[in-house]
């Protein structure tokens, strides 16, 4: 990521130790504590949680150890290989690092690992496990061997044109681009955020996960019906947050489940064509950006797609569209089938006083 | 100077310059946790070539460390 000092976020002792995908999530975790103005240290470590997404490891540190075992021997490998590598490292170092003790999890989930960490944050509030949970995910996969571990998805564009090469439901859409960095929502129990004055930026109505056949886009349809169900919204959304890939037989499936479940005129946008597909920090941008959409009244387009194919009978969002924003549905749909539909709101207008 | 060579180690570790002085044990004084001192070991091991153990019981201070690294190292012209 450029512009991005791991010291300007994280202590240099705690940077030595971790690798690009933990600074990331040190720093979109402050980030959003500082939003929230909640200073941890004032409620029980018990009653927050983390619940983090990632699909990738840490590549970077991975590549520094691989060097260091087959070049100068087993003995001489960095210390924090076993740590700081593991998926889980996120949720590990960003727990350490603010002294939370609650109901924590990580989940390694393809394309949905972020999705997962949200759904589970979500619920883990629902249950009662937690007021707070800092919710999102992080990934850092651009290194040598992480784009070739990934290479091999054979998800990934193959186009040499940066602008023709993440083309979300375009005709001659031909993968996906990898981004980095991480994306941190503080959810919150609705009244745990009206205890303390909270500045509520939307309340999620609703995030229902289903796993099915990866060739069968039925699943998407039975997730979004859920969501919308629960979230009370049977009229439907004002706009679709869509999963993207890039794949033809992905988007295609995508569009026909979305059109089959909210009709073809609802405005569609796959925001990530711009900054590449973050996987575990994809739905946490994702659904930051339907926040930004219902604070400004305006959906972000999928930028580069110049219009969507015959084959995928959607209003796909090409320019910024001016339009009033109340509710916002959002998809994450993996290789493998796993899939999370999310439905998150406008706060109620009494809910933020000031 | 073997001293400063083990100030670099422990800046690049993340070890404020003004903690560091010859009389500071790595663990009581500058809180050096486990990996870290494995990790000076490395470092010393990559840089100079020596083999110094710091993972003993024996809290060794700054000064201790740089004598354990010269017995090592071949007399200097």
């Amino acid at each position: 990521m450029r512009g991005f000092r791991p010291t300007d976020h994280v202590p240099r002792r705690l940077v030595v130790k971790s690798d690009r995908f933990a600074h990331y999530a040190l720093a979109a975790s402050q980030q959003a504590l500082d939003d929230a103005d909640l200073d941890l240290a004032t409620i029980d470590p018990f009653s927050v949680g983390i619940s983090c997404g990632n699909n990738s490891g840490g590549w970077d540190i991975c590549g520094r150890g691989f060097e260091e075992y087959y070049r100068d021997g087993p003995t001489m490998v960095n210390p924090w290989q076993a740590t700081a590598w593991f998926p889980t490292a996120p949720q590990g170092f960003v727990s350490i690092h603010h002294g939370i003790r609650g109901f924590s999890k990580s989940f390694a989930a393809d394309r949905a690992s972020g999705a997962c960490g949200i759904a589970w944050g979500a619920r883990s509030i629902r249950w009662g496990h937690a007021d707070v949970v800092l919710s999102g995910g992080s990934e850092a996969p651009i290194t040598r061997l992480g784009v070739a571990a990934l290479v091999s998805t054979g998800e990934l564009s193959r186009a040499d044109d940066p602008a023709e090469s993440y083309l979300p439901f375009d005709p001659s859409r031909n993968g996906l681009v990898l981004g980095e960095g991480s994306a941190v929502l503080l959810l919150e129990s609705l009244e745990h955020a009206l205890g303390r004055g909270a500045r509520i930026h939307g309340e999620i109505l609703a995030v229902e996960q289903r796993t099915g056949d990866p060739e069968d886009a039925g699943v998407l349809e039975r997730a979004m019906a859920a969501a919308l169900r629960r979230a009370g919204a049977a009229d439907g959304v004002d706009c679709v947050i869509a999963e993207g890939s890039g794949t033809f037989h992905g988007d295609r499936g995508e569009a026909l489940a979305i059109a089959r479940v909210l009709g073809r005129s609802v405005p569609v946008t796959a925001p990530k064509a711009a900054y590449g597909h973050l996987y575990g920090a994809s739905t946490g941008t994702d659904v930051a950006c339907a926040l930004l959409a219902l604070r400004t009244g305006v959906v972000p387009p999928t930028a580069g797609t110049r219009r969507a194919d015959e084959q995928c009978p959607i209003a796909l969002v090409t320019q910024p569209l001016e339009t009033p924003v109340e509710t916002v549905l959002v998809n994450s749909h993996s290789r493998e089938g796993t899939t999370v539909a999310l439905v998150v709101a406008r706060p109620h207008e009494d809910r933020n006083a000031a | 100077m073997i001293s400063d060579t083990l100030t670099e180690i422990l800046v690049g570790l993340g070890f404020p310059e003004s903690d560091i002085n010859a009389d500071a044990r790595l663990r009581g004084d500058l809180e050096l946790d486990s990996t870290e001192t494995v990790e000076v070991s490395l470092e010393l091991k990559r840089r100079l070539g020596v083999d110094v153990k710091l993972e003993s019981d024996q809290d060794l201070t700054f000064r201790e460390v740089c004598e354990k690294v010269a017995e090592q190292l071949p007399a200097r012209a």
